[in-house]
């Protein structure tokens, strides 16, 4: 039976076949993602609850936590030899601190009074780099060496 | 975490130097490579593709197969992608979409093969993955490494000369030597045979050069030295400094350092150490490679400095 591959899958507004090293190749990226949403998942399910009140500590120790809509984790990517801290507000669509090598990122863009006040709670209290979202998306993936040469 | 950084020199078929590369129009590469390139080229706006000025000819058309990729403000590429078969000495000629940069660390080659530096696929949408994985400012570390691999000959010259050849050129003003090389060795011969000298205080001070010249040969004592990258954020204007210590920077070997002992640091304008500030304002109003006495100097883009 053949594999039809979805439109975001090959990139091409019709529907059409494809070859035996896509089609392996779409399979194996999408195991690969779900296998890390899943262990992220778990290592947040797995992180200590506290109350978004005393998550300040936990990031200052830059430990995981698990708050209300408010968590903190560490986060590895193979490509990178240096693992992030990353603190985020409601998902990881909106990260609001990254530790990375020594140096706190802070994303200054706003988006609900609940996620300003999270910021504020989780705020390390050190000086921090202020950053755009995109720019602390960036971050988390790439790391700040991506922000330098401006990777979209 | 990655455990080391290879072994391998990072040679001049990993990265070039930013001034002699030249932009290229994409009618001049392959196909392939200009698929890839352009494909790439959207994730990276500020970069430049681009081919070593030397190596290329404006009548072949379609030939290119690796393109350089850099910016203007950069000392070195940022690594190269391409369309070949790079492998060393491969059973079949398979060409495949690859990328080379210092980044990379290919466990699937020998970590003191070139090839650990590359990675290879046949599907473009994983070469553009990889591309976007990879290629980007190196990490401190591999800064570090290929300057000491290329340029510390010249870097450390200055370095340790300032200071030992004092010690030299006092002592030669002072006594008249004649600086000879045949002249240098018949003396050492005369030591070495036990010649006894007519005026004995002139053999002291035979032998009291003889240690100085091989003072001038040894390295000094170990030296912890810090190595300062500076870079700007180009979207908040922020300037960061990476900031990377070696312990061993007289050893001829220092640039085999690991990661685990050399982990690096990063500094921002605000929270980079005063004495280090201190330091670089000292050192840069010296020229490129002037040693400044007990602070350190800049070279190829870094500073580096005391502890």
């Amino acid at each position: 039976m053949e594999y039809l591959a979805t439109l975001s899958d090959v990139g091409d507004s019709r529907r059409r076949f494809v070859s035996e090293s896509t089609k392996e190749y779409i399979r194996y990226t999408r195991q690969r993602e779900a296998a890390i949403k899943r262990d992220r998942e778990v290592a947040r399910m797995r992180s200590p609850k506290v109350t978004n009140v005393m998550a300040r500590s936990s990031v200052q120790e830059r430990t995981s936590f698990l708050g209300n809509n408010l968590f903190g984790q560490w986060t590895h990517n193979d490509a990178q030899p240096y693992s992030k801290y990353v603190v985020y507000s409601y998902g990881y669509h909106w990260p609001l601190f990254i530790y990375e090598r020594g140096v706190w990122y802070e994303n200054i863009d706003k988006h609900s009074v609940t996620t300003s006040k999270h910021r504020t709670q989780t705020h390390p209290l050190v000086d921090t780099v202020a950053m755009t979202l995109e720019d602390m998306l960036t971050i988390r993936d790439h790391g700040v060496a991506g922000v330098a040469i401006g990777i979209n | 975490m990655r455990r080391f950084i290879s072994n391998v020199h990072i040679g001049y078929n990993v990265v070039e130097e930013v001034k002699d590369l030249v932009s290229l129009d994409p009618i001049y590469m392959l196909p392939q490579v200009e698929k890839y390139v352009n494909a790439v080229k959207s994730s990276f706006p500020h970069c430049n593709f681009g081919v070593v000025k030397d190596s290329f000819n404006e009548g072949a058309r379609s030939n290119i197969r690796k393109v350089h990729m850099y910016r203007d403000q950069d000392k070195y590429s940022l690594g190269w992608l391409g369309y070949m078969d790079a492998r060393n000495a491969p059973a079949e000629y398979i060409p495949a979409f690859t990328i080379c940069t210092p980044n990379i660390q290919n466990d699937k080659y020998s970590y003191d093969s070139t090839e650990s530096y590359r990675l290879r696929t046949t599907n473009l949408k994983k070469a553009i993955s990889n591309a976007r994985a990879y290629l980007k400012l190196w990490d401190p570390v591999h800064v570090v490494k290929f300057v000491l691999q290329h340029h510390a000959p010249e870097i450390r010259k200055s370095w340790q000369e300032d200071i030992k050849s004092d010690a030299l050129a006092i002592f030669e003003a002072r006594e008249g030597v004649i600086t000879d090389p045949n002249f240098v060795d018949e003396l050492q011969n005369m030591l070495n045979v036990g010649y006894e000298f007519i005026v004995p205080t002139l053999r002291t001070k035979v032998m009291e050069y003889m240690q100085l010249l091989q003072d001038r040969q040894q390295p000094t004592h170990s030296q912890a030295v810090l190595c300062v990258r500076p870079y700007l954020l180009p979207s908040n204007e922020t300037q960061m400094f990476d900031v990377v210590q070696i312990d061993d920077f007289d050893s001829e070997w220092a640039w085999k350092m690991k990661v685990l002992d050399h982990t690096s640091v990063t500094y921002t304008e605000d929270t980079l150490p005063e004495n280090i500030v201190r330091k670089i304002a000292m050192v840069t109003i010296a020229e490129e490679g002037q040693f400044v006495d007990g602070i350190g100097l800049w070279a190829q883009g870094m500073y580096y400095v005391t502890v």
